[in-house]
């Protein structure tokens, strides 16, 4: 019974947002113990026929979230043209959380959500990796 | 006059085995590539435990990389790909290699907050740093491009740097340069080859 909770709980994202924008393998690269900051990587793929736009983020994980290129400086308004799948993965793109709320341990899972145009929003769950 | 002359000889022996065994390390060793001749070059920064010198670690081949603990991508990248490395080291090797890792972000990175960060990717790094006046002169002899912004440090600033993880030799000289992307196999193994194994 748990189990099924669980994943459902996994599952909401993709019904919350059914068909046309879809969020896979959304991780978190486990910090040092002490540090205040964490990225988070994740696959967004764009499968309707309009494009889109990534506006914001926010999570209750950290006091800041925002998106970053691989020279972490603020990206704002990504555009995803229809069948784009734009990856945050390390070493590129990536979700910068500042001021992590609490020490991330491998297995957690964090939640964030993810703002597109014209007031839609994604509930993402990101699973923190040891990714040393 | 005998005395002398045997002296003479024993030292006419001495440098030709010295000599010999130098000419002999010399071709086990790899050589510098010409563009890292001039780069490096020797410090005195703070670590946790005190003042810490490049010369401390003669005779040990070591990884340098230059970063932040704010950092959130690839500098854990790549302490992680410096940590792997490390363990990858045959047992007997174990204690002849080093890592540091110098922040060039003073103002948020103490040396005890740069100790514990540090010892997440393995406890035989070292974190270390100085003021902005030392790292802007190291800076400059290891060719290394980074801004730090004039912010407060509680205003969750980000600082640009250069991406180089520089292996040492035994004599303290740059003679390679890798990145995160660098498979910690390669690295090791040009770490083995720089002990002469
Ligand atoms: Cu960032």
């Amino acid at each position: 019974m748990k189990r099924m909770l669980w994943g459902c709980l996994l599952l909401m994202p993709w019904l919350a947002e059914a068909a046309d924008l879809e969020v896979a393998n959304a991780r978190v690269r486990m910090p040092p113990p002490v540090s205040e900051t964490a990225a988070v990587y994740m696959d967004i793929r764009n499968a309707d026929v309009q494009a889109h736009r990534l506006t914001g983020v926010t999570t209750d994980a950290a006091a800041m979230a925002m998106f970053h290129g691989r020279d972490m400086q603020a990206l704002h308004d990504i555009r995803l043209v229809p069948g784009e799948h734009y990856a945050f993965a390390p070493g590129g793109a990536h979700i910068m959380l500042m001021g992590l709320k609490r020490v991330l341990h491998a297995g957690d899972r964090i939640r964030l959500s993810l703002q597109f145009d014209g007031d839609r929003q994604l509930q993402v769950q990101a699973i923190v990796r040891d990714m040393r | 006059m005998q005395a002398w002359k045997t002296g003479l000889a024993a030292l006419l022996m001495l440098g030709c085995i010295v000599g010999a065994a130098g000419l002999y390390a010399q071709r086990l060793q790899p050589s510098i590539p010409a563009y890292l001749a001039r780069m490096g070059g020797d410090f005195a920064l703070q670590s946790a435990t005190g003042t810490v010198h490049l010369h401390d670690f003669r005779g040990k081949v070591g990884l340098l990389y230059f970063g932040y603990s704010h950092c959130p991508d690839v500098c854990p990248a790549a302490l992680g790909v410096m940590a792997r490395a490390m363990r990858q080291m045959p047992q007997a090797l174990a204690d002849r290699v080093y890592a540091l890792f110098v922040s060039i972000d003073p103002r948020r990175d103490t040396p005890a907050h740069l100790q514990r960060y540090v010892s997440f990717f393995d406890p035989r790094m070292t974190g270390v740093t100085g003021t902005p006046q030392q790292l802007a002169a190291l800076a400059a002899d290891w060719r290394l491009e980074y801004v730090v912004p004039k912010a407060a440090a509680d205003s969750q600033y980000t600082v640009s740097h250069s991406n180089f993880i520089y292996l040492i030799n035994a004599q303290g000289q740059v003679v390679a340069l890798f990145d995160e992307k660098t498979s910690p196999d390669a690295m090791a193994s040009l770490m083995r080859r720089w002990l002469g194994r």
